[in-house]
């Protein structure tokens, strides 16, 4: 079992656990996205991808941000979860997967303590947030209440209903792609 | 008074925002957030993981 497990990424099991939680409530979608994640965890873990590794690709500001602005207003001038917000979502899966499937460079960076104390910091934040959002589904379906115990989607939604809204949101979003991404970082 | 669920969702937004301004300010007390970030995307399974909760996001909240 111990050279089964060896190498796992902790990742792994909470991408299981979310897709069984999808599939417990019946939320179909979720269930498939987050269990496609897994199988590409368990893949790239196990390499049973043998296709070539690219080196790390790279955009320059300029496309990035006519990719942003042309998405945002997609999402401006369509209707929320019309056929065209859908294409572009898919549209934008493969080319994501894309920008982080290239081979590692380096060594890993060891760990100090100071970055254990920050990661520990922000794992807390995330998981009071998760759990926060859980508890308020469960109690918003025990209680069929979702106004005394909104989730974040219940929220945001009059934001999303309107254009500007959904613009303004992908813009966001999309910018926190380019952090997480790291395509504007100095290196 | 806004729901308890609302205050917990200000709460850790007002928590990472200060986390956040810290590790500019005082990055001997806790790293910068983009540190934190170079340090987890080494990894390729983790970009993966972190590249599909973001991409799911974007679908819960523009397709549904």
């Amino acid at each position: 079992m111990r050279q089964l497990l060896r190498g796992i990424n902790p990742w792994l099991p909470v991408f299981a656990f979310v897709t069984m939680f999808h599939i417990m409530r019946g939320s179909t979608g979720d269930a498939i996205i987050f269990g496609v994640g897994t199988a590409l965890l368990i893949a790239d873990w196990k390499k049973l991808l043998k296709w070539h590794m690219p080196e790390r690709p790279k955009f320059g500001k300029a496309s990035v941000v006519i990719a942003i602005l042309l998405s945002s207003s997609i999402l401006f001038f369509s209707e929320r979860g019309g056929w065209q917000d859908i294409v572009l979502l898919l549209a934008l899966a493969p080319i994501a997967l894309t920008m982080v499937y290239y081979r590692d460079h380096g060594p890993k960076p060891s760990s100090t303590r100071l970055m254990a104390r920050t990661k520990w910091i922000w794992l807390s934040l995330a998981l009071v947030m998760a759990v926060s959002e859980l508890f308020a589904y469960i109690w918003a379906s025990v209680f069929k209440d979702d106004q005394s115990y909104p989730t974040i989607s219940i929220i945001v939604n009059p934001v999303l209903e309107s254009p500007y809204g959904r613009g303004i949101f992908l813009i966001l979003w999309m910018l926190i792609g380019v952090g997480i991404l790291q395509l504007w970082r100095k290196r | 008074m806004p729901p308890i669920p609302v205050i917990e969702y200000l709460a850790v937004i007002l928590a990472g925002f200060a986390a956040w301004l810290l590790g500019r300010l005082r990055p001997d007390l806790i790293s910068p957030f983009g540190d934190l970030i170079a340090r987890i995307m080494h990894n390729r399974n983790t970009r993966i993981a972190v590249i599909v909760v973001w991409w799911w996001l974007g679908w819960h909240f523009f397709t549904v």
